[in-house]
């Protein structure tokens, strides 16, 4: 695949016999993903992004940046941030960034403009250290777009910020991913990858438990829920489609599941040919959250095997 | 690799870190001033002691403590005391990014752990070139100064402790860096390498060698030690080493790699 961003194949990494942090994982990253990668605490997302980017050793396995293998040099080409914006503490926002600029080996940065971008321009001459929380983070943004590399790294890049804090940096980010690079994106945060992801992968205990498209993920229901004025005629009539397979009554509401082939228009068409005359139908989109519950409730019996003493 | 690169990385580091730019205007500054006031120092001294006849044959003779030949080991020798100040400023350069999580950064970023190391040793080199071009300076001043004889030969003669004292402050530097690897934060490691250098290292040597009659040479302190060897027991005309033997050279250097591989080889092994 010559659009080939990231590609690892049996990524493995054990801190010690009992820690296994990341357990033979494949992933396959194309250009111009937004690629989340979801997992509760401690599920080795970190731990993955530390192989990927030199920091922590493997155990096993083996990745490859851009089809052309694990050299340093390909770093350069990364933009990343992993856990919290690591900067030196007593120089400045353009200081620090001329430092990272001598480790990208480039000559002339355009310091004032990304200062600009992530809206740190007028504080560019104070230290790091009287930053707050999300000035730090908006730094490290700067920082990891510093050599307009092809792909973008963030792991919990909202985590410990403020609503506003958050909102400013998704934003950062959706205008990241309308210059058309790829982002890789770690996450605990479902509503997070839901918003910005168009790909994502579910790790639970460094085993990847489902990998796929958001879009697919969010289409899985057939769950309409519909209202009317006269209610009892609607039950009635929900109940003799033979398009419905099961229905929840919760008052005002009635919950279907529908049978395949059958959408929220040809439900509709049934009812008001019964003269029901709906006044409320919506096909249900499940969220993220529901899925990844889902799915890692499928997975904790398979993962997990009961602790036998 | 580019060596230049790792050398301007280090200067963008520090450049603006005040401690660091104090500690080394201090160290500067403190060289010059108490190499400076030896002379004054010893004439006080002397003056005081007024009563003693031998002494006084001294003070009239004048101590050739500053004459030029004598002068480059002399000032070499009690230059070595000065050796810890830089040690700290390297252990600090090294701990920091450590505690500020920097290393890793430089490392996500597209730096290799050789070029890391690389841009430190560049430190230790630089600061080791400092001490030596400071020496050579204060020799020049007090020879200036005080020696009687000042004809160029006599000022080159023994210049070649000038360069020993820089590689004795490299070896020293190099060990500092390795503990600083090691322990990884400042404080821990100031004091460790600061009680081994100072107090466990010369304690153990002199007991090993004393009680023992050990061959003591090849510990990386003594070895450091050794390259300028203490030159003032000639004027109470016993016999001294006055020149650099190229054995002890060796071991210095002998050292230096070490601790520089071992720093590697740290780096390398570690998770950060």
């Amino acid at each position: 695949m010559s659009d080939s961003i990231l590609q690892t194949r049996e990524l493995t990494k054990r801190f010690s016999k009992r820690i296994l942090a990341v357990n033979e994982l494949d992933l396959d990253i194309s250009q111009g993903q937004i690629f989340g990668i979801l997992g509760p605490n401690g599920s080795g997302k970190t731990t993955t992004l530390g192989m990927l980017l030199g920091v922590v050793s493997l155990t096993k396995g083996s990745y490859s940046w851009f089809g052309a293998g694990d050299d340093y040099t390909l770093r350069k080409r990364i933009g990343a941030i992993l856990e919290q914006p690591n900067f030196y503490p007593f120089l400045s926002a353009s200081q620090n960034l001329a430092v990272h600029s001598r480790i990208k080996n480039i000559k002339k940065p355009d310091t004032d403009g990304l200062l600009k971008l992530v809206g740190l321009f007028e504080r560019r001459n104070d230290s790091f250290k009287t930053y707050s929380l999300g000035m730090k983070q908006r730094l490290a943004i700067a920082s990891a777009l510093m050599a307009d590399p092809d792909v973008l790294i963030f792991d919990e890049p909202t985590n410990g910020l403020d609503p506003q804090g958050i909102a400013e940096i998704r934003k950062l980010i959706m205008d990241i991913r309308d210059m058309n690079k790829t982002i890789i994106l770690a996450s605990h945060l479902l509503d997070e990858v839901q918003k910005v992801c168009t790909h994502f992968v579910v790790l639970q205990r460094g085993k990847k438990i489902y990998s796929g498209s958001v879009s697919d993920a969010l289409q899985q229901t057939n769950t309409i829920a519909i209202s009317a004025d006269q209610f009892q005629s609607l039950l009635e009539a929900v109940l003799s489609c033979p398009g419905v397979l099961s229905h929840e009554n919760t008052g005002d509401l009635i919950k279907v599941n529908i049978a395949e082939g059958w959408t929220a228009a040809a439900l509709n068409k049934y009812l008001v040919d019964r003269n029901v005359n709906v006044n409320y139908i919506q096909q249900k989109t499940s969220s993220l959250e529901e899925k990844f519950l889902s799915i890692l409730k499928e997975n904790e019996k398979a993962v997990n095997p009961p602790l036998t003493r | 690799m580019n060596l230049r690169r790792t050398i301007e990385l280090e200067y963008f580091k520090f450049r603006h870190y005040k401690p660091f730019l104090v500690i080394l205007g201090l160290f500067v500054f403190c060289f010059l001033l108490s190499g400076l006031s030896i002379k004054g120092l010893l004439d006080w001294f002397l003056r005081q002691q007024e009563d003693d006849d031998v002494l006084k044959h001294f003070v009239e003779s004048g101590l050739p403590l500053f004459d030029f030949v004598d002068l480059w080991q002399n000032l070499a020798w009690l230059a070595t005391i000065f050796k810890w100040i830089p040690a700290f400023l390297i252990i600090i350069s090294v701990t920091l990014e450590y505690s500020n999580k920097t290393i890793k950064q430089n490392i996500i970023d597209g730096l290799s752990k050789k070029e890391f190391l690389l841009s430190k040793l560049s430190l230790v080199v630089f600061i080791s070139f400092v001490s030596a071009a400071l020496l050579f300076l204060l020799g020049m001043i007090l020879g200036l100064m005080y020696s009687p004889v000042k004809e160029l030969s006599y000022i080159v003669q023994n210049l070649e402790f000038v360069p020993a004292y820089g590689l004795e402050v490299f070896a020293f530097l190099c060990m500092a860096m390795f503990a600083a690897f090691l322990f990884q934060r400042s404080g821990v490691t100031i004091i460790i390498f600061l009680l081994y250098t100072a107090c466990i290292e010369p304690i153990l040597t002199a007991i090993l060698n004393y009680r023992y009659e050990w061959k003591v040479w090849y510990f990386p302190v003594e070895a450091i030690n050794r390259i300028i060897r203490v030159p003032f027991q000639k004027y109470a005309l016993s016999f001294v080493q006055d020149s650099i033997l190229i054995g002890d050279v060796m071991v210095s250097l002998g050292w230096s790699t070490i601790f520089i591989f071992l720093s590697y080889w740290l780096l390398k092994k570690r998770d950060l």
